[in-house]
């Protein structure tokens, strides 16, 4: 139960607000008993912290930083460095964030990027996804659950796969995510995972499927051939039904899917989206499940609008995500822009193209969280933003890190973002706090409070290869302009899921050496 | 015909059940919308867009592919009132727009106390 603090603390002055518009906001219609929650009554809320690591001998950190939670918390961290290198630690997600395990470094350079990263405990497996170099192949290792300090080797061979019906040239470079399905029950069961696929003729289509271990994969699907140009896959899992986003081939509009497995059925309901001038969009497009908050099932969209110089982020509530035989409809919509005032730090926040953003996420209440990377000429950084379940802008703060000598860091990115049990959110990233090119490449992850809360003054880091970097994290919703978005379901239609019975997977090994990353560096945000 | 959204009393659009409750707090989806606000219909599927026209790709941070698309020929929903009808309908009408980005930014390193777009073996 959240205190609605936008209840009592509306961004706009009542001076300003409209009669006819604005006369709801002084007349909640729930009672108040109802919006109490731990922030104001009954305790602070946990304190929220930000912590970075590198690599052992490769300090340079290159590649893209997903994370995963399992059910105690703990984090567990994805890094791609050196020229191809990977590896993983698990770290306490608790108030201190400290490094609880690492694995070793695989010795081949062949992991062109690195995607995502699910704990599932109901065997005390781990999965990693990646893209292997060689072909552009779609690649998997499953580790052990560490019991000690240590994350053994891989216990059995990368498992590897491509799509025979692009036997030629498929190239998965488009696109990932992976999550380990829970069941009812909590336990999570199964691997999902989802990413894009360019064939030799330049087309695309989105493709899944879901694995249990190397000898167990699932019924692999794919997407409308010829026309998708995926961007972004996201493929969630809830209790009883799938989601699926991509990108139409145009760029002019998303498009989402939604589809019921239950009783057999491979029936998905697909949903396009678009502004007014259907001027978007070149990156993004998500669905995600929410929490069933009252009767309410519902998920959320969020895509950014890049056809213009005028950079937009549209967020909204979407409803019958879950029904085959229901269009998807939506609640209410949003679209985030910079402020016009906004000069930020020097920074024209006008040209985010290029920024990566990461999946927005619901917690347990429906509120719903969206973050995203400006970069610019000389450094980048992270906007992250809520929305309460009824669409109210509650805050929007900003996460940046500046290098030892003053400069914001180059490479701050954003790009995995999760709820835990507490309802904190957690995000992962890379930055570049070094004074020289790569020496400062670090990982990040942050546990931040849901209220928002947290920022004030800046931290200085302290170890890794280049200490003395700095984190800035601040308020900056009143230089972001939130409003009715202008958004539309387009289109609404059935299509029977194309199932695919050709993927075809191979065994490799790979070398193992000692390079652990060795240190978590965390520090509270105040 | 499918419902598309509703229009507020100021004529703007796209509005949404939530809009509506905002506005007026004891409105329930499915009941007569309040005074001024009406319902959008679609009266056609959005074709897909006719064309587009693309920069060379690129290699975006996180190692992903990146195009850029600098001209687009496609489809946007017009709303008028249709007197026959009396209702709010939204038309897609072919829409052409020339797409202007700022000057792309030059990645740049900080070496050596001093910034540079070329790092050699800057990322590893």
């Amino acid at each position: 139960m959240s205190f609605r603090q936008d209840r009592t603390n509306p961004a706009s002055a009542v001076s300003n607000w409209k009669g006819r518009t604005s006369t709801p906001k002084a007349h909640p219609s729930t009672a108040i008993s109802t919006w109490l929650n731990s922030v104001m009554f009954a305790g602070a809320s946990r304190p929220s912290w930000f912590a970075h690591w590198q690599g052992n001998a490769d300090a340079d950190i290159t590649g893209s930083l997903g994370h995963g939670l399992d059910t105690s918390d703990n984090i567990y961290v994805l890094a791609r460095y050196g020229s191809g290198y990977f590896g993983i630690a698990k770290i306490d997600g608790g108030d201190t964030p400290t490094l609880l395990a690492a694995s070793n470094r695989s010795t081949s350079v062949d992991w062109d990027q690195v995607w995502d990263i699910a704990p599932r405990e109901s065997d005390d497996q781990i999965a990693v996804t990646g893209l292997w170099s060689s072909g552009y192949k779609e690649a998997v290792y499953m580790f052990d659950a560490p019991t000690t300090s240590t994350i053994a080797d891989p216990d059995g061979p990368r498992k590897y796969y491509q799509h025979t019906g692009n036997a030629n040239a498929a190239q998965f470079k488009e696109g990932r995510h992976m999550q380990a399905r829970k069941t009812a029950a909590g336990n999570s069961t199964k691997w999902d995972i989802a990413w894009g696929e360019k064939n030799a003729w330049g087309q695309a289509q989105w493709f899944a499927l879901t694995f249990e271990n190397y000898s167990s994969w699932g019924t692999a699907f794919y997407g409308d051939a010829g026309a998708e140009f995926i961007r972004d896959n996201v493929y969630h899992e809830g209790v009883d039904r799938q989601y699926i986003t991509g990108m139409h081939d145009s760029y002019s509009r998303w498009r989402a899917y939604g589809y019921t497995i239950a009783s057999g059925s491979s029936t998905r309901r697909r949903a396009d989206f678009q502004n007014s001038s259907a001027s978007m969009s070149t990156r993004g497009g998500y669905i995600v499940p929410a929490p069933a908050v009252g009767a309410d099932e519902f998920g959320y969209f969020m895509g950014v609008d890049q056809l213009s110089a005028n950079n937009k982020l549209h967020v909204a509530r979407i409803d019958c995500v879950d029904n085959a035989s229901t269009d998807m409809a939506i609640v209410w919509a949003r679209t985030l822009t910079p402020g016009t005032g906004y000069t930020g730090d020097g920074y024209n926040l006008d040209y985010p193209a290029g920024a990566p953003y990461c999946n927005p996420v619901a917690d347990s209440e429906g509120n719903v969280y969206v973050a995203f990377s400006w970069y610019y000429s000389s450094g980048a950084y992270v906007s992250i933003s809520r929305y309460d379940v009824d669409g109210t802008f509650n805050w929007s703060n900003i996460l940046k890190v500046t290098t030892s000598g003053g400069s914001v860091a180059s490479d701050t990115y954003a790009h995995n973002m999760s709820i835990n049990s507490n309802d904190d959110i957690v995000i992962s990233g890379k930055t570049n706090m070094g004074s020289s090119a790569g020496a400062g490449a670090a990982g990040w992850v942050a546990r931040l409070a849901n209220d928002g809360s947290g920022t004030g003054s800046p931290i200085t880091l302290s170890g890794g290869s280049s200490p003395g970097g700095t984190v800035h994290y601040y308020d900056n919703k009143t230089n972001m302009t939130s409003a009715s978005g202008d958004l539309v379901v387009s289109g609404n239609s059935t299509h029977d899921a194309n199932y695919s019975a050709n993927p075809t997977y191979s065994d490799t090994g790979v070398g193992w050496a000692a390079y652990p990353i060795t240190a978590i560096h965390g520090s509270p945000l105040v | 015909m499918s419902f598309l959204c509703y229009r507020d009393p100021d004529g703007n659009w796209p509005r949404y059940p939530q809009d509506v409750k905002d506005h007026s707090p004891d409105w329930v989806k499915g009941q007569d919308l309040p005074e001024g606000w009406a319902e959008i219909v679609q009266t056609a599927p959005v074709p897909d867009p006719v064309d587009m026209t693309f920069v060379e790709d690129e290699v975006g941070p996180n190692g992903e592919n990146v195009r850029f698309a600098t001209e687009f020929k496609g489809y946007r929903l017009e709303v008028a009132w249709n007197d026959s009808e009396n209702r709010w309908e939204a038309t897609p009408v072919l829409n052409e727009t020339a797409v202007e980005y700022p000057e792309p930014v030059p990645r740049e390193w900080f070496i050596n106390g001093e910034w540079t777009t070329d790092p050699v073996g800057a990322s590893g």
